[in-house]
Order: C-alpha cells, then structure tokens, then sequence
C-alpha cells in the first residue's frame, strides 16, 4: 500500500515532480547549469498549475466567509512556486501565498485541504486537483519546450 | 445505468457498506464510504474519435477506528486499483489509485471519535457498453 499522510498536518500545497526521463536528460549536464535549467523548467510548468487553480478556487461569501475570495487571492499572480532539484530531477511545489492583510491563523494555506477535500459536514470544493487534472499537458509542454531549448 | 450509479452499486456490493454521494448523512451507520467526482476530461485517443472519459473520483473511507478504515481501503483497493471490463452498465477501460491520505480523527457528540481515509483514483470508461 502506497504511504498515507495525514491532511491538515502541514499546509496545503501542491508538487510536480521530473520524473526518471528528466533525471536522465539532465545527468548528462554540469550539475550546476542542471539544477538551474530544472528549476527554471518546473517553474515555468507550476506556474501555469498554479493559474489554473486560481481561476478554479473557491470564493465564499460573508458572513460564512469573513475574507471572500482570499484563498483566490493566494494564488493569483503571487501564488509560491518553488523548485528544487531532488532524486527524480527536480521537485516543484505550488503554494499559496501568505496574505499580508490577514491573520496568521486566517491564512488560505490553513483551510485549503478543508475546501479540497471537504468533510463529513460539507461538500468538498476541490480546486487544486481539477487544476492539476486539466493543466497538466499545457504545463508538461511548458517544461518540454524550457528543456528543449536548454539542449539547443 | 451511469457511471456514477455503476461504480456507486459495484463498490457498495465489494466492500457491504452504505455508499454516500458527497457526503455522509446527519447519523451515518459505521463504516460508510462517500464517493465524490472531483474532475473529469475526455482522453486522446490516436484516431480522431474520444473512445474513453477519465474521471478522478475521491472515496472517504469513514470508520469507527483505524483498523476499520484499513481494512476497507485495502479491499477497496485490491478490488478497484487495476480494474479493467465491464462494471454494471459501463465498460471501465482502466482503473488506478492516485494518492491517498488520513485526516485527523474527528471527535463527535457523545465522546466518540471518527477515523477518515481519502482514496483518490482515476477511472477511464465508456458510457455504453458496445
């Protein structure tokens, strides 16, 4: 059985990893100048995940929601995504932002895995996962086409 | 039959628990699962025509304690991970785990305590079975 983690343990984010394709493309380069292109690459892949789930992620409204559209916020435009070169080539994560006008116990980050996930009492309003679902071939292409022209 | 009614009917007679669309009644009987479409798009095939839909569909496996919920997850697993033919009225072309995780324990009124299980998988299928 694959590991379990707990959700609602950390905050929420989402990761895209190279894969074994990718770790082999890149040995072959300096190791400086392959971390560099493998991160600019994923970079450029996340980014594309992460405006997708903006446009996809839920906005409340008052009085349920003391801050609508936040978590929208979070991720649109100033959406953390950041990369780092790992076994598989490298690993990009997708977060989203802290909010400097909110509270630190009423940041997005904090509820996301509630919203995605739902619970007994609620439905779930998943938007990372459609966003990764649908955006994945154009973010895929994003990083081929980085790579493609790293190897020119 | 649909697809969500197909796979709704094939997990409820697999695992013999209630099966709840998007989320638990006001008193659930334990164990119970919850089946939720999350998200869906038709899959590219070679020739023009799009033979089969991929959905992702989120099962929350809900016990009383953590050796229930196991052992649900792991039968649901044997019996849905790699599942290819035909389910009720569709014909499912192929079926895989995607990720799972635990949440909390969940307390509740009478000093009893909720164990939960998210079970993503992909499945592909066709509608109407030729």
């Amino acid at each position: 059985m694959p590991t379990i983690r707990r959700a609602g343990d950390s905050k929420f984010y989402a990761i895209i990893e190279g894969g074994p394709q990718l770790a082999r493309a890149l040995s072959a380069l300096d190791r400086k100048v392959r971390q560099d292109i493998a991160k600019e690459a994923l970079t450029e892949g996340g980014r594309i995940i992460a405006d997708a789930w903006a446009n996809m992620a839920p906005v409340g409204a008052p009085p349920e929601d003391e801050h609508p559209g936040a978590y929208r916020r979070s991720l649109q435009d100033n959406a953390s995504v950041t990369a780092r070169s790992s076994a598989s080539g490298a690993t990009a994560a997708i977060r989203p932002a802290v909010l400097s006008d909110l509270p630190d116990d009423q940041q997005p980050q904090l509820y996301a895995a509630r919203l995605e996930f739902g619970d007994a009492d609620r439905d779930a309003e998943p938007s990372a996962r459609p966003a990764f679902d649908g955006a994945q071939r154009p973010a895929l292409a994003a990083i081929s086409e980085r790579l493609t022209r790293a190897f020119r | 039959m649909s697809f969500r009614s197909s796979l709704h009917s094939y997990v409820r007679d697999q695992l013999d628990v209630a099966v709840h669309d998007s989320r638990l009644p006001v008193r659930p009987m334990m164990p119970s699962v919850v089946q939720r479409f999350i998200s869906g798009r038709a899959d590219q095939t070679h020739s023009a025509p799009v033979s089969l839909l991929e959905k992702r569909v989120q099962f929350d496996i809900y016990g009383n304690n953590d050796e229930q919920v196991d052992d649900l997850s792991l039968t649901l697993l044997h019996k849905l991970d790699g599942y290819h033919g035909p389910m009720g009225d569709v014909s499912i072309g192929w079926a895989g785990l995607l990720s799972d995780l635990d949440t909390k324990p969940e307390d509740i009124k009478g000093g009893e305590v909720r164990y939960r299980r998210i079970m993503d998988f992909a499945i592909a299928y066709q509608e109407s079975r030729p």
